[in-house]
C-alpha cells in the first residue's frame, strides 16, 4: 500500500477582496507519496502558490479537504501550529526574509520558538547550515547581509530546515538566482530529501529543472489540476504542455524535433546521458544494417 | 489577513458617474456644500432639501452599486446621529415658543433603587448562563450571542455603581423631577435640516469614492489646486508623491503578507506567545519590511531621475483630459436645480 502523506479531495478556494470574488482553485483532488519530490507546475495565476500554501495551513479550504500528514486543515478551528512545524514553507525570494545579525542566530529564529533546549537549538542550527553547505566555522556569525544571494537564500533554507519539517514546500526556490547558484541550491535540496527523507513539493515553471528533480508533476491551469503523472510519462507525449502555456525541457524539444524528423529516438527520455545513450544504440543498430 | 481592508472603496463599473471625470465629481460636492451652507439660512424651506436628498438617490440610482452595499456603509453613520437626534430636538434659546411641552415627571428615588436590583437580578442570570456549566446552555451559538453584551454590561455595571454611591446619602421617601421636555419649533427643524445634510453629504462622498479610482481622484484634486502654483507651492511634486504612496499601498501590503506567511511558516506567532516572543515575531516582520520599502524607495528615486525628473520643475500630463460633454452637461444641470430650488 502507498504513503500519502499528503491528500486533497475535491478542494475549492474563492479569494474575497472587498466586494469581489475570485475563484482561485477549483475541485482540485490529488495525492503525494512520503518521500517524493513533487512538482506542482502551471503558469502565473494558475493557483500553484495557493495550493501549496493549504499544506500548512496558511490558507485553508473554501470547501473539499486538505489532510496533511494525518491532520486536517479545516475551514475554521483545528490545531495548526503542528502543522507549521511539519510542513516547512519556504516562498519566493525567502532570502527578503532574513533579518538577525548573524546567521545563526537567523537560522534559530524557529527552533527557539519550539521551546528546545539551548543544546538541541544549537545541534539543530549547525546541522541545517552544514546541510546547506554553509560550513558553521566559516558562516555562523557572519552577518546574512554580506552574503551573496544565493547563499543568502541557503540561510533561508536552513532556517526552514532547522524546524525539522517532515515536508518541505518551496515555492519557485530558484527565480532570480544565477546558474551557479541553482545547481547549488538543487544539489543541497536534493541531499535534504535524500538524507531525511523529507517529502520535496516544488512550485515552479522551469520544466528542465522539475523533469530532472520531480517523480511526479502536477500541472495546474486556471486553477484546475488538468495533468497529472511522471515526468517521462508526461514529457513523453510530446508537445501537449503547449496548450496550458508551458513548454517541455529544451532536451525534450530536441527529441520531439528529431522524432518528427523520422528518427525513431524514444520521447521518454529527458536526462543529458539518456538522451546521449538512446542515440548512440540508433548509431549502432544503423550502422549494424549497413554492414549487414 | 488583509482580506478586509478595502482601499479606497471602489466599485468597478461603467455608469454615468464612473465615466465623470474626477475634478467634476469634486466640484460637485464643494458646489453641495455651499449650497447646504446656503439654503440653511431659510428656515422652513425644504424645496432645496427635497433637491438633495432627491439627487442623492438619484446618484445612487446612477451609479449602478447596489443599494444593500450603500447601506451597509451608511448604518452606522445612522445608529450615530439616532443617538445625537435626542438632545438635538430639545434645542432651545428660550425666546421662541414651544411647540409642545411634556413633564416634569415626578420620580421617586424608591423607584431607582428597586430598578438597581431588578439589574442586578438580571446580571445574575447572565454571569449564571454565561459562566456556569449547564449542559444544555453550551450550544455556541447562544453563547456567542451573550459574549456581545459582555462589554457595555461592563459599563453598564460600573455605571450604576457610580450610582449607587451617588444616591446614598437620600432617604427612600424622596422624588426628584424629570424635565419638564420642551419640544420648539428650532429644535425640529435644526434636527430635519442637520440629519438631512449629513446623510446627503454622506452619500456624496460614498458615490465619489466608490466611483472614483484614488489614482482619479488624486489626479482630479491636483487638476482643481493648479492655481495655487502662482503661490510657488510645489503643486506637481505633491501629486506625484501622492500618487507614489497610493500606488505603493498595496504593494506593501502585498509585501507584508508574504512576510507575514513566510515569517509564520518559520514558527513566528503573532496570536499567541509571552510578550517577549511575540516582539520578536514583530522585530522579524518589521526589520526585513523596512529594508524592502527603503530598497524599493532608492530603486524608484534612481528610476525617476535617470527619465529626467527633477524637482520643482514643471510637468505636464501623458493624457491630457479635458472636461467632456457629460461633464459639462452634468455640472450645468446640477447648478440648475439646486439654484432654481431657491425661487421655488
Amino acid at each position: 500500500m502507498t504513503d500519502h502523506i499528503i491528500s486533497v479531495k475535491n478542494l475549492y478556494h474563492t479569494y474575497q477582496s472587498g466586494p469581489l470574488q475570485k475563484a482561485a482553485l477549483l475541485d482540485i483532488t490529488m495525492e503525494i507519496e512520503r518521500g517524493s519530490c513533487a512538482a506542482i507546475i502551471g503558469i502565473t495565476g494558475s493557483g500553484k502558490s495557493t495550493l501549496v500554501q493549504h499544506f500548512n495551513g496558511l490558507l485553508r479550504p473554501t470547501s473539499g479537504t486538505v489532510a496533511v500528514d494525518g491532520v486536517n486543515v479545516q475551514a475554521r478551528g483545528g490545531d495548526l501550529k503542528v502543522l507549521r512545524q511539519r510542513v516547512g514553507m519556504l516562498f519566493q525570494f525567502p532570502e527578503a526574509q532574513l533579518f538577525e545579525h548573524t546567521v545563526y542566530a537567523d537560522v534559530a529564529f524557529g527552533p527557539r520558538r519550539l521551546k528546545l533546549s539551548k543544546r538541541e537549538v544549537r545541534t539543530r542550527v549547525l546541522q541545517a547550515l552544514e546541510t546547506v553547505g554553509l560550513p558553521p566555522h566559516t558562516y555562523a556569525q557572519r552577518s546574512p547581509f554580506e552574503l551573496s544571494g544565493g547563499q543568502r537564500r541557503r540561510v533561508a533554507l536552513a532556517g526552514v530546515l532547522a524546524m525539522l519539517p517532515k515536508i518541505l514546500v518551496l515555492d519557485e526556490p530558484t527565480t532570480g538566482l544565477d546558474a551557479d547558484g541553482r545547481t547549488e541550491f538543487y544539489y543541497y535540496l536534493q541531499r535534504v530529501q535524500q538524507k531525511d527523507g523529507v517529502t520535496v513539493i516544488l512550485v515552479s515553471h522551469d520544466m528542465s529543472e522539475v523533469a530532472t528533480l520531480a517523480d511526479q508533476l502536477f500541472v495546474l491551469h486556471n486553477g484546475r489540476l488538468v495533468m497529472q503523472g511522471t515526468p517521462r510519462a508526461i514529457f513523453g507525449q510530446g508537445n501537449i504542455l503547449h496548450q496550458w502555456g508551458l513548454t517541455e525541457p529544451p532536451l525534450s524539444e530536441l527529441l520531439i524535433q528529431l522524432h518528427k524528423q523520422g528518427l525513431a529516438i524514444p520521447l521518454d527520455v529527458f536526462t543529458l546521458e539518456e538522451a546521449l545513450h538512446a542515440l548512440q544504440e540508433i548509431e549502432t543498430t544503423r550502422h549494424e544494417k549497413e554492414n549487414v | 489577513m488583509f482580506k478586509n481592508i478595502s482601499l479606497g472603496i471602489y466599485y468597478p463599473g461603467n455608469s454615468l458617474l464612473h465615466r465623470l471625470q474626477g475634478r467634476t465629481k469634486l466640484l460637485l460636492l464643494a458646489w453641495f456644500t455651499v449650497y447646504i451652507v446656503i439654503a440653511n439660512n431659510y428656515m422652513w424651506h425644504f424645496a432645496p432639501y427635497i433637491v438633495l436628498a432627491a439627487l442623492s438617490f438619484l446618484g445612487v440610482v446612477i451609479s449602478g452599486i447596489s443599494l444593500h452595499h450603500v447601506w451597509r456603509r451608511m448604518r452606522l453613520l445612522l445608529l450615530l446621529m439616532l443617538l445625537g437626534a435626542i438632545p438635538t430636538l430639545f434645542t432651545t434659546d428660550g425666546t421662541v415658543k414651544p411647540l409642545y411641552t411634556f413633564g416634569p415627571f415626578p420620580t421617586s428615588f424608591d423607584f431607582i433603587r428597586w430598578s438597581i436590583v431588578a439589574y442586578g437580578v438580571l446580571l445574575t442570570i447572565y454571569i449564571a448562563l454565561f459562566l456556569l456549566p449547564i449542559p444544555s446552555l453550551q450550544i455556541i451559538s447562544l453563547r456567542s450571542w451573550l459574549k456581545r453584551f459582555r462589554i457595555p454590561l461592563i459599563f453598564i455595571t460600573l455605571g450604576v455603581i457610580v450610582l449607587l454611591w451617588l444616591i446614598r446619602n437620600i432617604p427612600p421617601g424622596a422624588t426628584f423631577p424629570v424635565g419638564p421636555f420642551v419640544i420648539t419649533n428650532l429644535g425640529v427643524w435644526s434636527l430635519f435640516s442637520l440629519y438631512t445634510v449629513f446623510i446627503v453629504l454622506y452619500i456624496f462622498s460614498l458615490l465619489l469614492t466608490m466611483t472614483t479610482t484614488p489614482i482619479a481622484l488624486i489626479e482630479g484634486l491636483t487638476m482643481l489646486l493648479t492655481p495655487l502654483r502662482w503661490l510657488k507651492l510645489p503643486v506637481d511634486d505633491f501629486a506625484l508623491m501622492t500618487l507614489i504612496a497610493l500606488r505603493f499601498i498595496p504593494t506593501l501590503i502585498e509585501e507584508v503578507e508574504q512576510l507575514l506567511k513566510a515569517q509564520i511558516s518559520r514558527g513566528a506567532d503573532y496570536a499567541h506567545g509571552t510578550l517577549r516572543e511575540r516582539t520578536q515575531s514583530l522585530i522579524a516582520l518589521f526589520v526585513p519590511l523596512l529594508q524592502g520599502v527603503f530598497r524599493r524607495a532608492s530603486d524608484l528615486a534612481t528610476a525617476l531621475e535617470s527619465r529626467g525628473y527633477e524637482i520643482g520643475s514643471h510637468q505636464t500630463r501623458l493624457h491630457e483630459k479635458r472636461l467632456g460633454a457629460i461633464d459639462y452637461g452634468v455640472l450645468a444641470l446640477v447648478v440648475i436645480i439646486t439654484v432654481g430650488s431657491f425661487f421655488v
